[in-house]
């Protein structure tokens, strides 16, 4: 798995988009075992009369999991741990189940490989940045998520999810840092699920 | 050489043909019946839960398991659709699948919508009356997550209830490529398919095809998994099989050798061999005749009734060495009576378990029986006119040398005290350490690869284990209540702090409430979220406004009265496991299966179980465990009845005193077995006493050649020794045998004839006696 260090990044760009194959951003792509950042979400949902937006700090470590906590605008956590999610201390399957919960994953920390027999993976270029269209293989998948897009100077600093009503979801990533080990109190949160 | 042929070989010739006509018209399909459980009597549960049971066990009895690996789900899904094939083309197979439907979730989601706000998770239901504003909190960072949400869905489920529901009805949804269901290991993905063998009754030509199978499937993935009930019984069949022809055959080299030697002729050789060979056919008639198939553990005692019937053609054929100038027919008259007496004695002895309450045991008291006569008969009427001119060589040194070991050794004993007493402590401390064994999995030893395949499949696809909850009640109120009861109990266990007594388990009263129940949840919903201020709180959060409100409350009026009995919620479900441990309900009540999974304290969970009030915990394993430390115990007392009526003939023959002197042969070898035992593995089972018994026939034939007349005892104690020999040789390799019930068989008569041996010279031969036999 690849992580990198990659920059706060708007998403409209002018650029042209030029082509690009996987190795050569998977090239780009740092490759580090955790993966620590500021986020912001914003949800366009038609129905509601302006987008949900929601701020926080997620930490993704290999083979531990995700710990994704949201400061504005109610403080809440959740917690994805060996395929379970925790929300505010309730245990929960996953919507899609553990399948699901491995793609975000790998969609976190732009781990191309592992995405590709899911997904069927364009790769472009906007200035410096690369961008990935992910478009999924299996139409149980299609059918809630018309696509996932990506992308970022090194690693991924925007991912975007589609929904087939026009719907989508954007969550950029600020702050990022690829420590070498989690800290003392990460480690606490990734032992106790509850 | 007689020209006529005696009556007596025409007499031996009808018996044969008889035995062999009948062998020949029952082998043919299923004869052998290489499942254990069927020598046990059946299950005492009440009907209803005993049909669930069986319905259960045989939709796994029958059905095989395999995971093919690719790099990529399609790769795996191509993998598996060749192994299908591969599969059908070989015929052993009623049915190969799955074949998923990808749409199979979407229907689900289609037909129980209307029905969303009657059905809540487990979970859900419990926040909901203890604190529905969690409930909120929840959605709220549900809808912050990192997966967002699509208006659409939120619209039909603003607080996500809808989508813990069906997360509840499926925990572990496999991916699908292809309709394949796949299962992953992080790296790499497994095709599934099921593969359902034909027919009930696995027969055992089919189990070596199956084997063949495997085989041939692993050669072309070498890193596929199997498993299955099927591959079980056929791969224990196939090593018991083998192994028992080895042996079978290795002791044939054994007893040809040692006979070609002492004898100097390949006839004594043969004529044993006809003996022991119309014994084992007289057995196999019998019993095939009298039970219709053979139980493999009659087969392999009866492998090993070899080690007494040729006992009577060793006599014989002693003797005449040490006396080559009697002709063949004057032999038997001497021998006539000790042999009658061993037979007598043996058979009675065997005749015991037939007592037993046990199908199983009742064919190995019919096969030994049965064997031991007609290795009987074959002596005393087909050898006489079989056995040939007087044996050229005569072996009167071997004898002598024989003869001054059968006296120099009681005295040798009895001047060694000291020696005595230490053997005396070891058998008592030996005796001590023996402690019953009865656990069935121990004797189910299946080969090393099956096992790891095994562990793999279940670490790639947990399943639910051979222990599971059955529940009854009269009518469906009181069946739905008692599993509920049932399903809270389970709940704590798997919750508790000091370790979980098991991971989880599914119930269909978890999923499904009664309609009542449901319209109350309806009600609680309403009242607590719908229609309360929280809710509409939570819809200003969102930016949203009155309309919103009022078509959320709109859409939840018009769904009242929505419930969903039982057999529509099942078909809308569509899941073929929750169906099945749906047992239906009849004029006796209702009843249904709750499977567990991560079973690892069985008894804090078996101790759930309460039969008065219809809940029942099935554990074939253990039950079958139980029954056989039931049957152990049985036939420990038929062993000490066997004694009893061997003892009886003996007093009757030769008078109390040297009765118990004869019979005290095979009680002290029985005694320094047990002892042995002790030491070297500490536990003994049913296969330990069965393995006795065959010791008591074989101990009072030594015990009865050696108190012969002073001038027969030299031929006496060769034949004992010779017989010793050959049966302890082919023994000795049942030892090694990796099914655990063989070797322990094995080990048993080994260490028990060599005791037998030794210690009927000490034993029989004294004192001396007078008068002949």
């Amino acid at each position: 798995m690849k992580y990198l260090a990659g920059l706060l990044l708007l998403l409209a760009s002018v650029a042209p988009a030029a082509e690009l194959n996987l190795e050569q951003v998977a090239e780009r792509l740092p490759d580090a075992p955790i993966l620590r950042a500021d986020f912001r979400q914003q949800q366009h949902l038609a129905l509601l009369p302006k987008p949900l937006t929601a701020t926080g700090d997620l930490v993704l470590a290999r083979d531990r999991g995700l710990l994704w906590t949201v400061c504005t605008p109610f403080e809440s956590e959740i917690k994805l741990i060996g395929g379970t999610l925790y929300s505010d201390g309730e245990a929960s399957t996953l919507p899609g189940g553990e399948a699901f919960a491995q793609r975000l994953m790998d969609v976190l920390s732009g781990n191309i490989e592992a995405l590709e027999p899911h997904f069927n993976i364009r790769a472009s270029e906007q200035g410096e940045e690369w961008r990935l269209q992910l478009t999924p293989r299996n139409d149980a998948l299609a059918r809630v998520l018309t696509g996932i897009r990506l992308g970022g100077k090194h690693g991924p600093a925007f991912f975007r999810l589609d929904y087939p009503n026009g719907d989508y979801s954007i969550t950029h990533l600020s702050n990022v840092e690829y420590p070498q080990r989690l800290s003392d109190d990460e480690e606490r949160r990734f032992a106790t699920p509850r | 050489m007689p020209r006529r042929v005696s009556p007596g070989l025409l007499l031996w010739l009808v018996l044969v043909a008889l035995a062999a006509t009948a062998c020949g018209v029952k082998l043919q399909g299923t004869w052998l019946d290489s499942d254990l459980l069927s020598m046990l009597p059946d299950n005492p549960l009440p009907d209803r839960v005993r049909t669930l049971t069986e319905q259960h066990e045989n939709r796994f009895a029958d059905r095989t398991l395999w995971l093919v690996p690719g790099d990529n789900a399609e790769q795996a899904a191509a993998h598996s659709r060749q192994l299908r094939e591969l599969l059908n083309t070989s015929d052993l197979f009623r049915e190969t699948g799955p074949q998923l439907d990808p749409e199979q979730l979407t229907r689900r989601y289609q037909a129980l919508r209307a029905h969303r706000f009657h059905l809540l998770s487990p979970d859900d239901r419990r926040r909901l009356n203890k604190d529905p504003q969690a409930l909120v909190e929840n959605a709220r960072a549900r809808l912050f997550g990192p997966f967002g949400v699509s208006g659409d869905q939120w619209r039909g489920d603003p607080l996500f209830l809808f989508e813990h529901y069906l997360q509840a009805l499926a925990p572990f949804s496999l991916e699908l490529a292809d309709g394949v269901p796949l299962a992953t290991d992080g790296e790499r993905y497994w095709g599934v398919t099921t593969a359902t063998v034909r027919g009930g009754g696995f027969a055992l030509d089919r189990q070596g095809r199956l084997l063949d199978l495997t085989r041939r499937a692993q050669v072309r993935w070498p890193d596929l998994q199997v498993t299955g009930a099927p591959l079980y019984t056929a791969a224990g069949a196939d090593s018991a099989r083998r192994e028992i022809s080895t042996v079978g055959l290795f002791s044939l080299a054994a007893v040809a050798s040692l006979f070609l030697i002492i004898f100097a002729g390949p006839r004594p050789m043969l004529l044993s061999l006809v003996s022991v060979a119309t014994g084992l056919l007289c057995g196999l008639a019998a019993t095939l005749w009298w039970f219709g198939q053979i139980q493999l553990l009659a087969l392999v005692f009866g492998a090993g009734l070899i080690g007494v019937a040729v006992d009577y053609s060793i006599h014989f054929f002693c003797l005449r060495l040490d006396q080559p100038d009697l002709p063949p027919r004057q032999l038997l008259r001497l021998l006539w009576a000790p042999l009658a007496l061993a037979l007598a004695s043996s058979v009675l002895g065997y005749l015991a378990m037939g007592l037993a309450a046990f199908p199983g045991l009742r064919q190995v008291a019919m096969f030994s029986a049965a064997g031991l006569a007609g290795a009987w008969l074959t002596v005393m009427l087909a050898l006489p006119s079989l056995s040939g001119p007087a044996p050229a060589v005569t072996r009167q040194r071997l004898l002598a040398r024989v003869g001054v070991w059968r006296r120099a050794w009681p005295a040798w004993c009895r001047r060694r005290t000291l020696l005595l007493a230490v053997a005396a402590l070891l058998l008592a401390v030996g005796l001590g350490r023996l402690v019953p064994d009865d656990d069935v999995r121990h004797y189910q030893s299946p080969p090393a690869w099956l096992q790891a395949h095994g562990e793999r499949i279940q670490a790639l696809l947990p399943r639910g284990g051979s222990r599971y909850f059955v529940v009854h009640g009269a009518t469906p109120e009181q069946w739905w209540q008692r599993e509920r009861a049932l399903s809270e109990q389970l709940n704590a266990l798997e919750r508790r702090r000091d370790g979980r007594a098991l991971q989880g388990h599914r119930a269909i009263s978890d999923l499904w409430q009664p309609p009542e129940q449901q319209s109350a949840v309806y009600r609680a919903l309403g009242e607590r979220l719908y229609q309360h201020p929280r809710f509409t709180e939570y819809l200003q959060q969102l930016g949203l406004g009155d309309d919103s409100l009022a078509r959320q409350r709109r859409a939840f009026d018009q769904a009242a009265g929505a419930t969903l009995p039982l057999n529509a919620w099942l078909a809308a479900v569509n899941d073929e496991g929750l169906s099945a441990q749906w047992g239906g309900c009849d004029t006796q009540g209702c009843t249904s299966l709750v499977q567990l999974t991560g079973l690892s304290q069985p008894s804090a969970v078996a101790a759930l179980a309460q039969p008065r009030q219809g809940r029942y915990f099935i554990d074939r394993a253990g039950a079958i465990s139980t029954i056989l430390g039931a049957l152990r115990e049985h036939l420990a007392w038929l062993l000490l009845g066997a004694y009893l009526l061997s003892g009886l003939v003996l007093m009757a023959a030769r008078g109390p005193a040297r009765a118990l002197r004869l019979l005290g042969v095979p009680a002290l070898a029985s005694v320094s077995t047990l002892a042995a035992l002790g030491w070297l593995q500490g536990g003994y089972g049913l296969i330990t006493v069965l393995a006795l018994y065959l010791l008591l026939g074989i101990g009072i034939d030594y015990a009865i050649f050696f108190s012969q007349p002073e001038t027969r005892r030299n031929a006496a104690a060769l034949a004992v020794l010779l017989s010793a020999a050959t049966t302890s040789l082919s023994f000795g390799l049942l030892s090694l045998s990796d099914t655990r019930l063989v070797a322990d068989f094995g080990l048993t008569l080994l260490i028990g004839i060599i005791s037998a041996a030794l210690i009927a010279p000490l034993l029989a031969a004294r004192p001396q006696p007078r008068a002949s036999a």
